[in-house]
């Protein structure tokens, strides 16, 4: 053991982005077992089996849509069981824990201690989580768009994968935030916020739904896949709003960088107790 | 290998003038969660060297360690690690090693996967980190059970990861929290045998530990606390040479162990006396310790007792912190003289 201490030490360039892909690494292996596959594997077949129940019930009542109503229907359907459930339900179980599982481990001290090691820890699962759920929802979408017999099959798979990582990347900064600020409890407190402002507010009709996310996907939804909804209608423009794709790609982006910054400061700052402090 | 003429006393102006080349100065510091006080008004500075915390269990040993890593904010006062602010310093971090007193809890993952990545989070490139792993689990005994999961280790084996993720980055100050649970007696002496090794290459120890004989091995460097303060610091003779002026108890063994003992029986400075015939030994309480010391050499002139030995109640250096404790209870701080 000795002999460890007189040895040189080795010259290496030291980098801290190193720390974040050494974290992406090793929750990448952490999710490699069995308990974690099967639950990535039962999140990917639950949006197929809806759909493939659908498809079956429609050909089964003889029910004959039209093009468009078809990309309507299924469009909708995929996208509130993709962005909007499946991805958040993954990021749910990988964002949220960002500090707590680490205090659970009795690791953070590790982690603070390093000299990059907060925020490489706090990106680093950041990155996992977007990775575990989005791949998840699009692989789903790979199977289930082509057995609800959707018209333009590859486009929908793209608009919806898209959407699923647009919604990965927000919906994982805020978990991650919540996270950050919840020492305990921050996966109920961000399930009743996902319940409380993106189900409910974001429809309510008046501006305050302008401030969700699912606002924004369901805006990107119906301009990317040209869905035949009359925007002269006023209920239906406190839905979706009219401005272009892009814009609603760039607010989606600025509030995935407004939140990612806060918990980067929030981490950076926070003196979260760990077991023995005392 | 430790100038101990520059250690100062707690709470003691010293003629030592902070500089950047001091390993830890802590000027004032309290740290508090809420209403209880996890360390209090701490005001030290040390210099490069080799250190030993000791201190009960709920003393505030890992309170301060947090500090010193950075991990806590003093609520009042300042830290300073190398001449800086180690709160979010990454020049700081890298030159500090930390085996904490916690366990690792994490389930499924191995020591060569957990080392790895906190190599890449003190910046180190894929390659080597992972050759630097290899060499830090081989010095430290774990090269066979490098695959295993760690939550499958004994904590023996999760002791000598924990050194190993602290040594692996090269440190120049490594700060253990009680190394030496859950170890065996070969594990403590080879922890033993590392440490000092460790504080001879001329880098920079602390050790906090609340059992004062494993600590002594390694270092005669102490800073004593208890309830939050730094009741002592100094080395051990020094800390034993406060001694002399407060109230303690002594064990004499002499030649003629009847005669001492009626010789300061009408002492007014004893507070009691324990005789034990088989032993030779005779047990007392004084109130100034230099009127025994003066008493004895007079005897052992005058009436030719012989003193063979003359220690502390138990011999070793837990009298004097349960005296420093007792005293820190009653009175103010113990300041050498």
């Amino acid at each position: 053991m000795s002999s460890l201490i007189h040895q040189a030490s080795p010259k290496v360039p030291l980098n801290w982005r190193w720390g974040i892909l050494g974290v992406v690494k090793l929750e990448i292996q952490r999710s490699l077992t069995t308990a974690r596959i099967l639950a990535w594997l039962a999140m990917a077949t639950f949006p197929v089996m809806i759909a493939s129940i659908t498809a079956w019930q429609m050909s089964e009542m003889q029910m004959s849509l039209s093009a468009e109503e078809s990309s309507f229907t299924f469009s909708m359907m995929l996208y509130v069981l993709l962005p909007q459930v499946v991805t958040p339900l993954g990021l749910l179980l990988w964002a949220t824990p960002v500090v707590s599982s680490e205090l659970e481990g009795q690791t953070w001290i590790y982690a603070v201690t390093r000299a990059n090691g907060r925020r490489a820890v706090l990106l680093g699962k950041y990155i996992v989580a977007i990775l575990w759920s989005s791949s998840t929802a699009i692989v789903s979408a790979a199977v289930a768009v082509p057995i609800t017999g959707m018209p333009n099959p590859l486009q929908s798979w793209i608009v919806i994968s898209c959407l699923v990582v647009l919604s990965a990347f927000a919906y994982a900064a805020l978990f991650v935030l919540i996270g950050t600020l919840f020492q305990r409890r921050a996966m109920i407190t961000a399930f009743i916020y996902m319940i409380g402002v993106e189900a409910f507010m974001s429809l309510i009709p008046a501006t305050i739904n302008q401030l969700t996310v699912s606002y924004r996907l369901r805006s990107i939804l119906v301009h990317a896949m040209d869905l035949k909804v009359s925007l002269a209608n006023q209920r239906q423009q406190w839905f979706i709003d009219e401005t272009p794709v892009w814009q609603s790609v760039g607010y989606l982006g600025l509030y995935t960088l407004i939140l990612l910054g806060i918990s980067l400061w929030r981490v950076q700052a926070s003196q979260y107790s760990w077991q023995s402090e005392l | 290998m430790i100038d101990k003429s520059r250690l100062t006393e707690p709470n003691e102006p010293s003629d030592h003038k902070p500089s950047d080349t001091d390993l830890i100065r802590l000027t004032h510091v309290t740290r508090t969660y809420g209403r209880v006080i996890g360390v209090n008004d701490l005001d030290v500075t040390l210099p490069q060297g080799a250190y030993a915390l000791v201190g009960p269990n709920g003393a505030g040993k890992s309170t301060l360690i947090g500090l010193i890593t950075g991990a806590l904010r003093p609520t009042l006062g300042s830290v300073k690690v190398f001449g800086q602010d180690p709160v979010g310093n990454a020049s700081v971090l890298s030159r500090i090693g930390l085996c904490p007193a916690s366990d690792i809890l994490l389930p499924g993952v191995s020591a060569v996967q957990w080392i790895r990545q906190l190599l890449s989070l003190s910046g180190w490139p894929p390659k080597a980190a992972a050759a630097r792993t290899f060499e830090v689990l081989e010095a430290v005994g774990l090269l066979e059970a490098i695959h295993r999961p760690i939550n499958t280790y004994s904590l023996g084996m999760r002791q000598r990861c924990k050194l190993a993720q602290a040594i692996a980055h090269d440190p120049q100050l490594l700060i253990l929290d009680e190394p030496f649970n859950g170890l065996d007696p070969v594990g403590r002496h080879e922890m033993t045998t590392m440490l000092v090794d460790w504080a001879k290459s001329g880098k920079s120890l602390l050790l906090a530990s609340h059992v004062l004989h494993e600590v002594e091995q390694i270092t005669d460097a102490f800073l004593l606390i208890y309830g939050g303060r730094l009741l002592a610091s100094g080395t051990a003779g020094e800390l034993r040479s406060m001694l002399a002026d407060l109230p303690q108890d002594l064990a004499i063994t002499c030649s003629d162990i009847d005669l001492l003992a009626s010789r300061l029986a009408t002492a007014p400075w004893l507070k009691s006396m324990q005789l034990d015939r088989e032993k030779h030994r005779l047990r007392v309480s004084v109130g100034q310790p230099l009127e025994l010391y003066q008493a004895l050499a007079t005897m052992s002139v005058e009436e030719g007792i012989e003193i063979t030995e003359l220690a502390g109640a138990d011999g070793d250096l837990s009298s004097l912190f349960q005296l420093l404790v007792s005293r820190h209870r009653g009175s103010r701080t113990i300041r050498r003289t």
